[in-house]
């Protein structure tokens, strides 16, 4: 009897099983699970054929330990839960034969999501000033914040996609009306824009070029010390989603 | 040895550190792990930073039919940054006899994720280190711009990287001196 060998899939991933039987006339299969005793997050393998030679079953990682932050030590182990997998076949003669395989279910995205911080699209409109005899920036032109859309690397098929996806929705919002809305805006790189000038054309462009490089950086000076209350206060939102493992804050913000 | 620790510890910090000590708690174990894969342990204060970059998105442009200037984009352009860690104390080191007075530590990446190390400037950390390779080339035409504008080559070879992300600093708070013993104590097991 032929089992397939262990795998490793992410969660929410489709696991497939098989056994092949050689010898004997099969008139029965179960097919079940086990796991390390006290695993939290409802350990499950809901077979969709657990009584057919192949049967599939979607990806579901479990805790164990049951905590809901990954332990300091050997935190793989955490991120890696690990069913055990048994067939059982029985025979019309009566005989039964049992085999085993695994299924480790990973849960680490890393990020799991994230939203970066807008940027100015477009650009300034320019032209020459004669009465100081000095290229300048005239008016906004087709300047624009452009919001980044949240990008979520955990599937949509894991049991932690909800939980991330309004995790990170809340830092959209936090960058369009919340906290984080005063940063990377039009008018504030507008203001440092407007009175930057050149002696031709191609210094206005390159000290145009120069601010705008120094502005991001400094507004990204300005976000690194707010990053710390943005995600206290999306981990507010997400840490009372289910599962309440993982994705958690932690105590690290 | 760990006895004499416990002894000066007892005498400079207090019975608190004394019961600190006798703790086994999992996190020492986590960075005993750090420590043992890092080639640099230091404790320094972020003093600035450079950005890294691809100068090829770094060309200034314009668009004659609106007159306008196409302002960059750092999404683009921007593949990293160099802290500049002005260091107080080295913990591990290569080389025991030289005095290290800066390290340059290389952060790739064009904005912070969960899961990167939080920097701040001013701010003092234990930093875990390891020699930064390149092993994709994907930095071998990417460049420092310096505080006066110009443009220098990034050696990739110069720099350290963090080791596991945000889990190779320790923020360093007024009142947490004995993190920086709980480092000591890990690394007098080596």
């Amino acid at each position: 009897m032929i089992v397939n060998p262990p795998q490793t899939l992410n969660d929410g991933d489709t696991a497939n099983f098989n056994v092949t039987v050689q010898g004997g006339s099969p008139t029965s299969y179960l097919w079940t699970f086990e796991v390390p005793s006290g695993a939290g997050n409802n350990p499950n393998v809901p077979f969709t054929s657990p009584n057919s030679a192949m049967t599939s079953a979607r990806a579901h990682w479990f805790a164990y330990p049951n905590q809901p932050c990954a332990p300091s030590q050997n935190p793989n182990t955490y991120w890696n839960s690990k069913y055990k997998i048994k067939i059982k076949v029985t025979f019309n003669n009566g005989r039964e034969t049992t085999k085993d395989t695994s299924l480790t279910v990973n849960s680490y995205w890393d990020p799991a999501g994230y939203v970066a911080p807008p940027t100015i699209s477009g650009g300034p409109a320019y032209g020459f000033d004669p009465q100081r005899n000095l290229w300048v920036i005239t008016k906004q032109g087709s300047m624009q914040r452009a919001a980044s859309p949240r990008v979520i690397n955990v599937p949509s098929t894991s049991q932690f996609f909800n939980k991330t996806d309004r995790h990170e929705q809340k830092h959209e919002e936090q960058y369009a009306t919340g906290i984080l809305s005063d940063l990377f805006t039009v008018s504030s790189l507008f203001s440092v824009l407007s009175t930057v000038t050149g002696t031709s054309e191609q210094d206005l462009i390159n000290n145009v070029n120069q601010a705008t490089i120094n502005w991001y950086n400094q507004q990204n000076t300005g976000l690194q010390g707010r990053l710390p209350a943005a995600e206290r206060e999306a981990y507010n939102i997400s840490d009372p989603i289910a599962p309440h493992y993982v994705y958690q804050n932690c105590g690290r913000f | 040895m760990i006895k004499v620790f416990a002894i000066i510890v007892l005498f400079l910090g207090g019975l608190a550190s004394v019961v600190w000590l006798q703790q086994t708690n999992s996190s020492d174990d986590n960075l005993k792990s750090l420590a043992a894969n890092s080639d640099v342990i230091a404790i320094g204060i972020v003093e600035k930073s450079f950005d890294v970059v691809r100068p090829e998105e770094l060309k200034p442009k314009t668009e004659e039919k609106s007159n306008t200037i196409v302002l960059p984009n750092p999404q683009k352009y921007l593949v990293g940054k160099i802290f500049r860690i002005k260091v107080n104390e080295i913990l591990k080191g290569k080389n025991e006899n030289e005095t290290v007075d800066y390290l340059d530590v290389f952060v790739p990446g064009s904005f912070w994720k969960k899961g990167d190390p939080l920097l701040i400037e001013g701010q003092e950390y234990v930093f875990i280190l390891k020699d930064f390779k390149d092993e994709n080339g994907s930095y071998s035409n990417a460049a420092i711009l310096q505080t006066n504008n110009k443009q220098v080559a990034f050696n990739s070879n110069s720099y350290y990287s963090i080791l596991r992300g945000e889990k190779g600093i320790v923020e360093i708070k007024s009142d947490e001196s004995s993190v920086i013993q709980k480092i000591k104590r890990i690394l007098n097991k080596y």
